[in-house]
């Protein structure tokens, strides 16, 4: 009797414990579900559904992001690509990103960067022992967002004992709890939203085209192409595995550099990576001597990075050396119907992008898109004449050089770009254009009296789309059109004290 | 690898202790015990093992001599005297030899800083402090007839090592521990579960609370010449609370620790921040430090028995002392001098506050007044506690120089929350420290909370386990950068 009754205790107890634990577990992975880190799902979970159709992959760090565009690749070659670079990685972290991604990939080209080469540290977390803890803390963090995304494999494994130098450092990969507990009071909806599962991940194949513009980046001398050095590093190291990698998966590798406006030292380390290719008779695109490929006025988002109009020219350059390797074109292959939604978003994302710009700069850069149409005006005397940055945009948009005599004569600016039937007109002052018949109606634009345009579109012949009532302060006022359906999608205003947008 | 109360490593160390622990035959557990004690402490301090040990045999050998000597008072007084002498060097020569060269060579204006650099560099055994005084109170015990001798070495020896009190006490008298030790028992899921409740709450107030205080009052500290006066205001109140719940944190992990394994050990807090005067203050803070130091430093100098002008002096010695205790710095035996000052100035002034409180009619038992008398007293434990923070007493008269109401506005225009800690943070902080406020006045009436939510129904007790669990797990401060190891008392 009392044994039935011990034993009855003992199973009601043991039922108790499992329930507990079982609730607790429920609500703490409800917890560690909210407080993890979501960059690296948000970057790369979209490579695991396209992984097996990749042909071509590129590795590297922001540069290759930032410089890169695989729908752009896809839309105008039918090249499946994706970019699995990654922030500020390091070659050893490109390798075992590379690694990693070949336990679901089997790409025929692999494409390089060489930025970071000659870092030459093996350890994240210590690196030379000099560094401040903030940017060990960083290079932590960077490579949560290369790794996070990857399952707990043989392969991350590896890659956190060779990455990492302690248990205690790589525990921290394996439980992400550890690190991010403490994001409990910065949650955003991102961090909600991957509860329900809809969390919004990259829609660009890994690439991050940046829309801004940085006119005021330093510039400096190209030094010879074949000045070289042949020092020994950690990065030199751990490209030479990427390519054996390569060689051993059967995979052809190809060395890059995406161009920048790089200091001497830069360039040289660049250049030197041609002897790692000459080492294993491998390709070397070093697109820093491609001449006239980037305008350094108007290409970079920042001193080191490509905007997405130096993106556009890179990887126009990559897509025609490409496409003589003979790679299958992919377009309408419903296999790759992911590739294909992705550009009709990329598409939308320009379009939103051009309606609502950073800056002036930013909104001249994205007319270049066949995405839309437009009309500029500047008004005489206006700062941004002075401006050689955007007078360099201008004239690569229209192709002219017909903003400079309008503008030494300090008279205004109009010019209409149709990209849809391909048309570009300008005109300065009173000179007149009229009744342009464009894909979004008929547009009229004159000088009634000195100092006073006007522009009319379509039938309405009266009312005058130049704004000189609401702000005083305009400079420069651009009208951007859908191509879609013709519309007027946007009118942006910018005043003269830095080209910002002005509220209207 | 280092095992702490905080560690990863312990929450696989405490469980594997207990478990063996309950496996073993009874007999047998205290070497268990003793085994596993030993291994906590070498994980952190292998070589001061070698101390501990030291200690440990020097007092259970002269803690028999001094009883076999039995009537022979010389004898025993002289043996008492070698042991203290042995006890108390080892402590000297590890703590305060570099302090003590440091004063003279600044005394004599002499060139001996090195030599007192050297010795400021030798390493301190952990929880020396603790267990010095342990073993000397067992000695003196033994001395004084109190209490027998103990013939078991593993069961004293325990005593002095046993693993959850051994870093930061409470220090612990032989005569409360001695039966337990005798009966070491077995599993019991009632006492596991108390145990591991109160370990909760101690892992509450030392993650949740203490450590995310330390942020700000870390930062404000480091250079409070930077931060507008009230900011440096804040600082040392919220010292105040750090250091309540970082060691108050501590012994209720320790206490709730020996639980689980079956041993009760004192509580050091109750309270205290809700006493009237500071001498109750000193009654509910610290309880083990405090009574050790009545019981063998108070009372021998000759306590209140040798007039009013002795008992202050007396007073002030003991504060001194425990200042000195605290840590080898003049800024410590300030602290300690400070807090004898308040309670000597408070007897002083005690005829006098009586009569004033008589001619004015004031309610001394009136709620309002107990409030204020609170307050008063956080007051001027924070001043003290100035001392007691700052690293030496140039910084602790660098950051009186800056307390001010300047600046009340950096409380408005979200300055506050730039400095280590968000609003939310701040929100959670205020929480825990309302959560601990409750929890002291229902203390302070006699109401215990632990018990009251082990009377609740199930759903309850889950619903506390799992919210404090989570709680702690997330919202307390641990992971990269954190040192496991950074008790404020541990340090002692």
């Amino acid at each position: 009797m009392n044994k039935s009754v011990n034993g009855k205790k003992i199973i009601a107890a043991a039922v108790k414990v499992i329930l507990f634990i079982a609730i607790f577990a429920a609500l703490f992975a409800g917890v560690y579900g909210l407080t993890r880190r979501k960059e690296s799902e948000k970057r790369n979970k979209n490579f695991f559904a396209v992984a097996d159709k990749i042909d071509v992959l590129f590795l590297g760090s922001s540069h290759v992001i930032n410089g890169v565009n695989p729908l752009q690749l896809f839309e105008d070659y039918g090249i499946a690509s994706y970019n699995l670079g990654g922030h500020g990685n390091v070659m050893p972290v490109t390798y075992w990103e590379f690694a990693n991604a070949l336990d679901y990939c089997q790409p025929k080209f692999v494409l390089i960067d060489t930025y970071l080469l000659d870092k030459d540290y093996h350890y994240l977390d210590v690196q030379t022992g000099q560094e401040p803890q903030e940017l060990l803390d960083t290079a932590v963090g960077q490579l949560h967002e290369v790794l996070d995304v990857f399952p707990l494999t043989k392969t991350k494994i590896a890659a956190l004992n060779d990455l990492l130098s302690t248990g205690k450092a790589r525990l921290e990969f394996i439980f992400s709890f550890i690190r991010y507990h403490s994001r409990w009071s910065q949650l955003t909806a991102d961090d909600f939203s991957a509860f329900t599962g809809d969390l919004p991940l990259n829609r660009q194949m890994g690439a991050e085209m940046l829309f801004e513009v940085d006119p005021g980046i330093d510039h400096y001398e190209m030094i010879s192409d074949t000045r070289m050095d042949d020092r020994q590093s950690q990065g030199r190291e751990y490209l030479r595995k990427i390519i054996e990698l390569c060689m051993a998966r059967g995979i052809h590798p190809i060395i890059i550099q995406v161009p920048f406006s790089a200091n001497e030292e830069t360039q040289l380390i660049a250049n030197s990576a041609k002897l790692i290719a000459d080492e294993y008779e491998i390709p070397f695109l070093n697109m820093q001597y491609l001449p006239g490929l980037i305008d350094y006025h108007s290409d970079q988002a920042s001193q080191t990075h490509l905007n997405m109009r130096g993106a556009y020219k890179t990887t126009e350059f990559l897509g025609e050396s490409l496409s003589v390797l003979e790679l299958p074109d992919r377009r309408g292959d419903p296999e790759y119907a992911l590739w294909e939604e992705e550009v009709r978003e990329w598409h939308d994302t320009i379009r939103e992008k051009a309606a609502n710009p950073k800056d002036l700069y930013a909104a001249l850069a994205t007319l270049q898109y066949d995405d839309v149409s437009s009309i500029v005006f500047i008004n005489s005397n206006s700062n941004a004449f002075y401006d050689p940055a955007l007078m360099d945009m201008i004239k690569t948009l229209v192709g002219t050089n017909g903003i400079e005599a309008v503008s030494e004569e300090h008279r205004s600016y109009c010019m209409i770009h149709d990209s849809k039937n391909d048309v570009y007109l300008e005109t300065g002052g009173s000179f007149p254009m009229e009744d342009i018949t464009t894909s979004f109606g008929v547009v009229n634009f004159f000088s009634p009296v000195p100092e006073w345009n006007m522009l009319t579109l379509g039938d309405d012949t009266e009312t005058n789309l130049l704004d000189y009532y609401n702000t005083s302060d305009i400079d420069v006022q651009i009208f951007v059109f859908d191509n879609r359906n013709s519309e007027l999608m946007a009118h942006l205003c910018f005043d003269d004290a830095g080209m910002e947008t002005v509220a209207r | 690898m280092t095992v702490s109360l905080t560690s990863f490593s312990f929450f696989i160390f405490l469980p594997a202790a207990a478990l063996v622990s309950f496996l073993c035959p009874s007999k047998l557990r205290v070497y268990w015990l003793l085994a596993v004690s030993y291994v906590f402490y070498m994980s952190m301090s292998p070589v001061y093992a070698l101390v501990l040990l030291a200690s440990t045999v020097s007092t259970f050998v002269c803690g028999l001599l001094v009883e076999k000597a039995g009537e022979k008072k010389g004898r025993a007084a002289l043996i008492l005297t070698l042991c203290l002498v042995f006890n108390l060097g080892m402590l000297f020569w590890f703590k305060y030899a570099g302090f003590a060269l440091k004063t003279i060579a600044a005394l004599t204006g002499s060139t001996g800083s090195a030599l007192a650099d050297r010795a400021a560099g030798i390493l301190q055994p952990v929880g020396i402090s603790f267990y010095t005084l342990q073993v000397i109170g067992y000695l003196i015990d033994c001395f004084r007839h109190d209490k027998p001798a103990e013939r078991n070495f593993a069961r004293y020896a325990l005593f002095v090592s046993f693993f959850p009190q051994v870093v930061s006490g409470p220090i612990e008298r032989y005569g409360h521990m001695r039966l337990q030790y005798e009966h070491l028992p077995g599993f019991s899921a009632r006492r596991v579960l108390e145990g591991l409740q109160i370990m909760l709450w101690g892992y509450f107030l030392k993650m949740v609370l203490a450590d995310r205080m330390a942020i700000y009052v870390d930062r404000i500290y480091e250079s409070p010449e930077r931060y507008s006066g009230v900011l440096c205001v804040i600082a040392v109140l919220l010292y105040s609370l750090q250091i309540y719940c970082d060691f108050f944190g501590y012994t209720s992990i320790a206490v709730g620790t020996a639980k689980v394994m079956g041993v009760e050990i004192m509580e050091n807090f109750d309270a205290p921040y809700l006493s009237q005067s500071v001498s109750q203050f000193w009654r509910k803070w610290h309880i083990s430090l405090s009574s050790w130091l009545r019981d063998y430093v108070y009372i021998p100098l000759g306590g209140n028995r040798k007039g009013t002008l002795r008992k202050y002096l007396n007073i002030l010695i003991v504060f001194a002392v425990s200042g000195l205790w605290h840590g080898a710095e003049w800024s410590f035996v300030i602290w300690g001098l400070i807090h004898g000052a308040y309670q000597v100035t408070g007897a002083v002034l005690k005829p006098a506050r009586d009569r004033l409180a008589a001619a004015t009619g004031m309610k001394r038992d009136a709620f309002s007044h107990r409030v204020l008398r609170i307050a008063f007293g956080f007051c001027l434990y924070s001043f003290a506690w100035i001392f007691f923070r700052a690293k030496d007493t140039a910084q602790a008269i660098r950051m009186i120089g800056c307390l001010s109401l300047d600046g009340l506005w950096k409380l408005n225009d979200g300055t506050l929350y730039t400095l280590g800690l968000d609003r939310l943070n701040w929100q959670l902080m205020t929480l825990g420290i309302f959560i601990l406020i409750g929890y002291d006045v229902m203390r302070s009436r006699g109401i215990r909370a632990g018990e009251m939510i082990r009377a609740q129904e199930t759903w309850f007790k889950w619903a506390v386990w799992i919210i404090g669990l989570i709680l702690v797990l997330t919202c307390g401060i641990w992971g990269p950068g954190y040192d496991a190891a950074s008790f404020i008392y541990s340090q002692f």
